[in-house]
Parts: C-alpha cells; structure tokens; sequence
C-alpha cells in the first residue's frame, strides 16, 4: 500500500491519510512523481492526475473502494460512458498540464459525486460511531434538519474536510479562503433549496460540500 | 532575470500576431478587473483576464479548419472502381486494365473519351469512376452549391491488409498544427468514433503520439452531452424537479466554488510557475471548465452538444426522432437513403458536431465492415454508396455552418478483384462489375477531399504517385508510395499547403524538420 503524499507532509497528517486509506480495504493510492534530478533549484512542477490516479485517491481519501462505486449502475454510467469510454477517455490519461482540458472539470465532478454520495451514505449509515467520532459537533446527523446545518456546523464541517480531503494539497488555499468560500456557496444553495423539501436536507450539501473539495485542484492537481 | 522575463514572455504569447506580455504588463491588465471579484480578488481575476485575453483562438473563428478522417475498418476499396487511378501522367492517364481494380473491360475509362469518368463540379479536378457507388452517395448528398465547392487528390499507397496497425492516421499530427495556432478544442482534442488512441481503427504514428491528445469516443449523436454533465451531481440540485436553467445556475455556483477554491490553490506556486505552468491550466483549461457546462448544461441547451437534437443536424444526419420520416429516410436531393447508410450518418454526427463547431480539434468516424474479399459486389458497393452519403453529409454540414473542412479517406490495405462479374446497381441501373476477390495491400489509396466555403480550391494535381502498368501501386512513385508514416506527414503538408500563412514555417515547427526531399506528395496550394 502506498500513499500519495508530498514528502513536506506533516508526520501526523500522513497518518491519518496513511490509516484512512487502510482502512478502506483495496484502495490503491499512487505515489507522486519524483522532482527530476540533476538540477540545483529543482524547478517546481505542477502535474494533473490521471483518470486512474483521481480514481485512487478519490477513493482514499473517501474511504470507499472503487469497486463499490464501479458496480453501480449510476457509475457505470458515469464511468464508462453510454457508448463505452465514459470519464476514463474525457480525464487525463498522463500527467501533463497539456492534458488538461475545458470540460475536464465537469468530468472530475462526475467522478467525484458517486465517490461523496457512497462517503455521505457512509457516514449516515454509521453516525452513531464513525461520525460521530469523526464529526462530533454533527451529532444526531441523519435525523437532522436543514436548521440544525447552522452556519457553525458548517463551518466546523468546512475545516474538517480541509483536514481530512486536502492533507495532502501542495499549496492547499488558507482554511479562511475555504471557509469563507464553502459558507457562501452553502448559504446560496440554502436559498435555492428552502422550498424544496427533498433537497434542503443536510446530507444533501454535504454531498455538495464534499464534491467541491474533492473537485478541486486540490485533488487534481499535484 | 532577463531569462525569467524572456520566459514570461514566451509563455503569455498567445500566437504569433498577439504582441507578447510581460508580467507586469499582464497585472496592470487585470488590476481592474481583480478589485470586483469578492473572492480571492487579484488571484481569480488575474488567472480569468489570461484565459480570456490568451486563450482567445485565431482563424475560421475557432481557430482551425475542421479536419474529419473516414476510416474504412478492414480494407475496402479507393482506387480504380470508385476514384480513378491512373500512371505517371496522372488519373487521366488511364491504365491498360483496371479489371483487378473492380472495373470491367466494358467500363474502363479510355484515352480521349469522359465516359465513365465522373468529377464533382467541372472546375475540380478529381475523378471518380462513373460506376463509383461511393461517388453515387456523395453526390446523393450533396447539394448542388456545396458540390461546386468540393476537390481532392488521391495518394496512391501501399498499406497492409486486414490490420489497425497502419499508422494511416494524421489526426495527431493536424492537432499539432492547430496547436500551433492555439487552438485546442474547445472540450477535446480529438473525437472519434472508436475508442482506440486515434478513433478510428488504423493506428497513428507512435512517433507523433501525445497522450493528452488520445482520442475521445463520440459513437452515438448523445455522447457528447457525458463531456458536459456533472453526473449524480445533478440529482443533488435539483434535476428533474426544477427547470434547466435552474439546475445550470445551481451547478454553476458549485463550479464557481471549485474554481475559486483551485485557483486559490494554484496561485500559491511559484511566480515562475504561475507564468509557465499554471498558465497552462488557465490557458484554454481550467478556468474555462465553468462556462463549459454553464453553457452546454440543461435540457434546453444540450443540444449544443448533443446533434440529435440540433434542428440544424437532424435532417442533414437522419436524427429525426421519427426514424421513418422523410427527413430521415430522404436526402436533399430526394434520393432515398439505405437503413445502413442512417446508421453511419447517426455514428458520425457526434464527431461532426464537436469537430465542425470548434468544440474539439479533429476527428474520426470509423466503420467495420469494410473488408470486402468475397463479399457479393452489390453489398460491397452499398458499403461504398454509406460512406459516400456521410462523406456528403459532412460536407454539407460544413456548408450549413459556413465552414471549411477537409475529409482523409483511407482503409487497410487494398483489393484485388476476379473476372467474376456481378450485377451491382448503380444510380438505378444494373452494371456488371468484377467481384472483389482477395486482400491486395499494393492496389491501395487514400484520398483527400476539401471543402471550401468560400469558394473551390482546385487541387494542382489529383494524383499523388502513379500506378503501373499491373494496376498496382507503384512504390517508387511519390515519397509516399510505400511510406504510410511519411503519408501522415504529406497529408499535414497538404493541409498546411491549402490553409498556412506560412506552411513550410508550420511544417518544420511540427515536424522538426522537412522530410521532404522534393515536393511530389502536395496536391493543394493556396492561390
């Protein structure tokens, strides 16, 4: 099992990603490209994942195993395409910047979402242990209404993702830029959903939540 | 720091008419701009302003001239029975015997006389056997104006039977001579109809291969839409329970987030690197991605991507929700389509859509089936007549939308055929023609086709090497005759040729070089 890392990772964070990614059995984490050699100030690069790469470290960092999301129907779909290729041809299949395309974002959103939907449902499933444990300001979480997802929580949840999904982000923004930008795109979608009861849950934005941190360059990119 | 500014300059130069920024000059641009934004304010404005100012492409307003390969899986035939070949001379130097080349005694073109002899318009210069049952398709197609805008040369070639590994494939090459022009595609480089690196089913030259430029499978009219969806997302928003516009706008401030949140991150590099790496995520990438599925999200956008629901598409490529209506079952010109020559055009019509509209750099539509030894001629033929129609429709497209376009026209191989005649119909009558018999890789050829809308480019030879007196390929004839990579590079000269400012300029910065030694394999020269 390797983990994917940046070598100046704080020890406890690396860990915590290290036993994170264990615990979800198979999952397989891949290793970051070794700054090349022979130079004295090594130049700094920036890479894309691959599709495979943002498939594994979706899945570590979620702590759902690919084949979960693979089997289905939905992520069949969503992966394989309705004529057959799906993500896996729209996403990078090297690590070249050059890779990377306008519509590649919408493509790692689709990647991302079945990842947080199986991780939201997760932590539902398990609230009285895992979420609780992991999340304990959102105690009583699956019997929640939107009017207990307070701004507080949502700020709590906030830095917790930031700890949890961007551990390992090379230059990873300031938690008050993603605080700041996570409570006004919570607080938009609480205006758009208020009427709506199927929507205006909070297991529903903290799909949401879920997908802009795992969307991000921050996942993408290394 | 001179080298640093000098490398700011190179990586903010768009194109070459774009007058190069440095870095300071690049945030006085965008100062103004940085103070509105509430998030993240120089950041997110200053990585916007360069994709906007840089990422802007140039020519045919997106930049490069829409270039479509048909790829005819298993080895069917070009030369002879359907485009003439001829020797030395050229295709008007007609050969003692085309009866291995699929033509009878009774129909071969003689010297001094046009019968049998087929062009598209009286100014082009390309013939066609008049018995060509993939000249009747186009022609079935076509409507009358955009026929008077079509020309083309044929290459004859060796290439091996019955294989995908002929590197018979340019798309890779094309694609670096729109990226040369900064122009990438708008939500991928390369479409085709199959899911192999090129698309199609004959392979490309590994030399030229650039994995960020693999092709994407575009096989049916809707899958176009997956390169804009934001998948299980949607259910999450709204979808199906609020309108599109709704829904768009909801996705657009989740992708809005993203990228605040991403370009937070990615201005944390190095300044070095926010000139020469980041600025090739800005560039025509990243920032870009929002406005993608902003713009194409929504049942009442998708069709943007999505040909089967372009009312401009549906006719011109049998997408008609009703499959047994008129526009479905007719061409332009009234002439009733097969049921298989529906199913080819529905293939193509997503590659044609991404590639015609800018949306993607180039592509290929690909069909099996072509792999003709022993079949019945009249079959063999309604194969021929299919990728006619969608040569045809293509190109009608391309007129509809006011675009140029080139079509390459290649297989597997080649064929031989036998003295076994069989009646084919052609255009309503029955003619006797020989069955096609065995592989026969030396009676092969590819053929370039272009379509400008502004008006015909005659080629200056229709003719690309000969064949011999044996009816097969002459292998000393042209640089390309028996050279399958090399013919990648001379269709790339040819498309530079008809479309350059500077096409030998382009060649070399492509290519690394000119591996031409003399200019034998060119065919179009702009005027």
């Amino acid at each position: 099992m390797k983990v994917y890392l940046q070598t100046r990772l704080p020890p406890q964070i690396a860990f915590q990603i290290a036993l994170m990614a264990f615990s979800c059995s198979c999952s397989k984490v891949v290793d970051a490209p070794q700054p090349a050699e022979g130079r004295s100030i090594p130049p700094e690069r920036v890479n894309v994942r691959s599709f495979d790469q943002m498939h594994e470290t979706m899945s570590a960092l979620t702590g759902i195993p690919i084949h979960n999301i693979a089997k289905t129907n939905q992520a069949e779909s969503t992966f394989n395409g309705i004529s057959g290729n799906g993500l896996r041809n729209q996403l990078p299949q090297g690590n070249s910047l050059k890779q990377f395309s306008a519509a590649q974002q919408g493509a790692i959103v689709q990647l991302a979402a079945p990842y947080c939907d199986a991780y939201v449902d997760k932590l539902l499933s398990n609230s009285a242990q895992m979420l609780e444990e992991k999340f304990p300001f959102m105690a009583g979480f699956s019997n929640s209404t939107s009017q207990d997802f307070t701004n507080s929580k949502i700020e709590k949840l906030t830095g917790s993702f930031y700890d949890h999904f961007w551990a390992a982000c090379r230059n990873r923004p300031s938690i008050d830029e993603t605080q700041n930008e996570i409570s006004k795109l919570m607080a938009g979608l609480k205006i758009e959903f208020e009427d709506d009861s199927e929507l205006n849950k909070p297991s529903n934005y903290i799909r949401v939540m879920c997908v802009a941190f795992l969307s991000s360059s921050c996942v993408s990119i290394y | 720091m001179g080298n640093d500014k000098n490398k700011f300059r190179k990586a903010t130069s768009c194109h070459q008419s774009r007058k190069a920024m440095t870095r300071r000059d690049f945030i006085a641009n965008t100062a103004g701009a940085a103070v509105s934004t509430l998030f993240l304010p120089g950041v997110t404005s200053l990585l916007s302003s360069i994709a906007q100012a840089s990422c802007r492409p140039s020519g045919l307003s997106t930049g490069g001239t829409p270039f479509i390969c048909v790829d005819l899986a298993g080895g069917g035939n070009i030369a002879g029975s359907n485009i003439l070949v001829g020797g030395i001379q050229g295709q008007q130097q007609f050969l003692p015997s085309y009866t291995s080349l699929g033509i009878s005694d009774a129909r071969a073109p003689r010297s001094g006389s046009s019968d049998f002899v087929e062009k598209l318009n009286p100014s082009s210069k390309l013939l066609f056997h008049a018995d060509s049952a993939f000249f009747e398709g186009i022609t079935n197609e076509l409507t009358p104006t955009a026929r008077q805008k079509v020309d083309g040369a044929i290459f004859c070639t060796r290439s091996a039977d019955d294989t995908n590994t002929n590197p018979t494939n340019p798309l890779f090459l094309i694609a670096k001579a729109h990226l040369q022009n900064r122009y990438k595609g708008e939500l991928a480089v390369l479409v085709g109809t199959s899911s192999s690196d090129t698309g199609g089913n004959s392979a490309t030259d590994p030399k030229y291969y650039d994995p960020s430029m693999r092709s994407v499978r575009l096989a049916n009219p809707e899958d176009g839409q997956s390169f804009v969806d934001v998948g299980v997302l949607k259910n999450w928003i709204g979808d199906g329970r609020a309108s599109g516009a709704v829904v768009r706008a909801r996705a657009e401030k989740i992708l809005n987030s993203i990228n605040h949140l991403s370009s937070s991150q990615l201005s944390r590099f190095s300044s070095l690197d926010l000139s020469a790496q980041v600025k090739a995520l800005v560039d025509c990438g990243y920032l870009n991605s929002k406005e993608s599925v902003n713009k194409y999200l929504g049942e009442d956008r998708v069709k943007e991507v999505n040909p089967a629901l372009d009312p401009l598409y549906q006719p011109i490529f049998a997408l008609d929700p009703n499959a047994n209506s008129a526009a479905n079952t007719t061409t332009v010109n009234g002439i009733t389509r097969s049921a298989g020559a529906r199913s080819l055009l529905r293939q193509s019509s997503g590659v044609a859509k991404l590639v015609l509209e800018g949306k993607s750099n180039a592509g290929t539509v690909s069909f099996g089936g072509y792999d003709y030894h022993g079949g019945n001629r009249a079959d063999t033929d309604e194969r021929d007549r299919q990728s006619g129609h969608v040569v045809g429709a293509l190109i009608n497209m391309a007129e509809s939308l006011g675009k140029d376009l080139f079509i390459y026209l290649f297989t597997d191989g080649g064929l031989a055929s036998s003295n076994n005649l069989q009646t084919s119909t052609i255009a309503g009558v029955d003619i006797q023609k020989p069955q096609w018999a065995s592989d026969n890789g030396t009676k092969g050829a590819t053929c370039l086709l272009y379509y400008r809308h502004s008006g015909l480019l005659s080629v200056s030879r229709s003719q690309i090497g000969y064949y011999n007196s044996s009816a097969s390929v002459e292998r000393t004839g042209s640089n390309v005759s028996d050279n399958i990579p090399l013919l990648s590079q001379a269709i790339l000269h040819n498309y530079l040729m008809a479309t350059s400012d500077d096409p030998e300029r382009d060649l070399r910065l492509i290519l690394g070089t000119n591996p031409f030694s003399n200019e034998d394999h060119i065919a179009f020269r702009r005027s």
